[in-house]
């Protein structure tokens, strides 16, 4: 009898453990993968050696393009520049990488190239481009910049830049099963910033022997002039001697400076709330005529023909603006007036080549418009299943565009049946 | 052209069935009286609750609903847990036939819910009485459900999926009859569901991948009527 009581309460014990091992605790694990930044430390020393001439490399996180005689400079964003041998644009060849760390922009002159390299501008010689060598530099001249949504950092005391990685994490962790969605650590992009969009319009460089640039850049020549734009600041270079560059002065601009554009004697620069409209009679003093304000969004610019193009475009932190083409008369450019808007996709990048004009729309592909009546603008083709950001027009009928799968070339001397030229593909990045 | 012929075949397959029913519908509705004598149906319907808790990481002591930053400016924080009660509701159709005198067998249906996810169980179901005391008197009645809860009942947030998964739910009860020979049910058990939430935008900035793997046990507890 005894016993047997002893067998039920093992049995009962063995039962109770069993019970306890399950438990009725749900267990929710997510491997998830996303992407965040790390801060790293430079020392000015390091940075400033790190300029080296390379061999060709694979592109890869492309950022702007210039353009100049039959080279393309492409900026793999802040780790240096390759260049592109294009005097055959059916086959662009790659001949050199140039070592450059933290350049974001940069603007050529006759043989001289520009960059930044984190806080300071240095020259180079490029008249054998295989062969660069550098030739000067402007020390501590930025403090801080913003390239694909990461701000970098200067501090002149301690001599160093601080500066974040992106970086693509995979964890596994232990979440409460959707009773509501844990998110991780974003960083905050900003699209405007992303080096990708803008464009240029069919305007000849702004002085003789420069060469061209996407209009997202924040490097531009006039004359005797260098212009930086930085995140607030408008920083002009005398260039009188180009190889040896010196700051002349510093303009506020506020914040939220995104482009410097020139056209004529003046310089459009857009922020993402409006474009301003600068004077520059006198290039060494530019000065403020009229601004053109606009919801907040990411808004390159192209004029041509006192008709300013400007792209508007929502998504993430570009806003909550509508996806559109204004289309504003410059003509008074003490009094810029709308014309019209077309309703767009997500229009990024655009260039006009009059009559025709050409609109990146992101992921959804290249279109390409009949501009002849700005009040009827109308589409011509439309090339969908690329990726299309920005574009530079480079004369004769030719058309460069970057997308996040390389640099294409297209032959327009057909704007309803644009020709693919070449494609060169970007080592895949996520 | 391939989905239109799919759709043919469908079609045709579904004019034969009907066909194949309707010359077999007398002797099927034999059949069936004669199934049913030898078998006898069974219905349970119950409700009832599932009770359980979440563990959950937590950052910053639950302060932040996201990881601690990377990089050599940050400490690295120990792992914290989160732990809450959770209490949903369950409901659940068993349709079956009796193969001997205290076993029946048949499809469980019925719907779950798990915070905003609602899970629709289809399972096979055992039922036996595993202790009566007296013919046609209360009796202590097992059963266990096998089967895969679906999501068709279930809307997602835009960009993501969720996929049911594997049910296993054995329980223990008491079947309490009526006079009119319906019964009382209650019953106790466990619950395991499986559940995937998958991320499906692509392209995001932010995310790149997010895959959530999730597994429910919990008690289950819930009153119903047999007939």
């Amino acid at each position: 009898m005894k016993n047997n009581y002893l067998k039920s309460l093992a049995v009962i014990l063995g039962f109770g453990m069993a019970l306890g091992n399950i438990s009725c605790t749900d267990n929710c694990e997510t491997t998830r993968t996303y992407r965040t930044t790390v801060p790293f430390v430079l020392s000015v020393q390091e940075i400033r050696e790190g300029i080296v001439a390379q061999a060709p490399q694979e592109l890869n996180n492309l950022g702007k393009i210039y353009v100049k005689d039959n080279y393309i400079f492409i900026n793999e964003l802040k780790k240096g520049l390759h260049i592109i041998d294009n005097s055959n644009p059916q086959k662009p060849e790659n001949i050199a990488f140039l070592k450059v760390p933290g350049v974001i922009d940069m603007a050529v002159k006759d043989h001289i190239l520009y960059a930044d390299s984190y806080m300071d501008m240095v020259t180079f010689d490029i008249s054998d481009p295989k062969n660069i060598k550098q030739t000067g530099r402007v020390k501590d001249v930025f403090l801080n910049g913003l390239a694909d949504g990461i701000t970098w950092q200067y501090q002149p005391q301690s001599q160093q830049v601080t500066d974040s990685d992106v970086k693509i994490i995979t964890e596994k962790i232990r979440t409460n099963c959707g009773f509501s969605i844990v998110n991780p650590n974003p960083i905050y992009y900003d699209y405007a910033f992303q080096n990708m969009s803008g464009s240029r319009g069919p305007t000849s460089p702004s002085a003789s022997g420069t060469g061209q640039g996407g209009s997202m850049a924040r490097f531009t020549i006039y004359n005797d002039y260098l212009y930086t734009v930085s995140m607030n600041d408008l920083v002009l270079f005398n260039i009188k001697s180009l190889t040896q560059p010196v700051q002349e002065s510093k303009i506020n601009l506020g914040w939220g400076i995104e482009t410097i554009f020139p056209y004529k004697d003046k310089l459009f620069i857009g922020s993402n709330t409006g474009m301003y409209i600068f004077d520059n009679k006198n290039p060494a003093k530019p000065e403020l005529m009229s601004m053109f304000a606009h919801a907040r969004a990411c808004d390159p610019v192209v004029v041509a023909n006192d008709i300013a193009y400007v792209t508007l475009r929502s998504g993430g932190p570009c806003g909550v603006a509508p996806n559109r083409l204004d289309v504003v008369d410059v003509s008074s450019l003490a009094f810029p007036r709308l014309v019209k808007s077309y309703e767009m996709q997500n229009p990024a990048g655009l260039a006009i080549d009059s009559p025709n004009l050409f609109i990146c729309e992101g992921q959804y592909g290249l279109k390409s418009f009949d501009a002849s009546s700005v009040s009827d603008i109308k589409l011509q083709q439309h090339i969908d299943k690329i990726n299309a950001f920005d574009m530079i027009p480079l004369g004769n009928k030719h058309l460069l565009m970057v997308g996040k799968d390389g640099l294409y070339q297209y032959d327009t001397s057909n704007p309803k049946d644009l020709k693919l030229l070449s494609l060169i593909p970007v080592k895949k990045a996520f | 052209m391939k989905n239109n012929s799919k759709k043919y075949i469908g079609k045709i397959s579904l004019i034969f069935l009907l066909a194949a029913l309707c010359t077999s519908i007398a002797k099927a509705q034999e059949e069936k009286e004669r199934f049913f004598k030898k078998y006898k149906f069974v219905n349970q319907t119950e409700f009832g609750g599932l009770f359980g808790r979440i563990k959950y990481q937590v950052y910053y002591g639950g302060w932040y609903p996201y990881p601690v930053p990377f990089g050599p400016t940050y400490p690295s924080y120990p792992t914290q847990y989160k732990v809450s009660n959770k209490v949903n509701i369950s409901a659940q159709t068993f349709n079956g036939v009796y193969i001997d005198k205290k076993t029946a067998a048949g499809l469980t249906i019925g719907v779950d819910g798990y915070g905003e996810t609602v899970l629709m169980p289809i399972a096979l179901g055992i039922r036996r009485s595993i202790v009566q005391k007296k013919e046609g008197g209360s009796s202590l009645m097992g059963g266990i459900d096998v089967g895969y809860s679906t999501a068709w009942l279930n809307v997602d947030d835009t960009g993501f999926k969720t996929n049911g998964g594997l049910l296993i739910s054995p329980t223990i009860g008491y079947r309490l009859p009526m006079r009119n020979g319906s019964a009382w049910l209650i019953n106790f058990g466990y619950r395991f569901q499986r559940a995937d939430y998958i991320q499906e935008r692509q392209g995001d900035i932010y995310w790149v991948e997010s895959k959530e793997v999730r597994k429910h046990k919990r008690l289950v507890f819930r009153l119903g009527i047999e007939f």
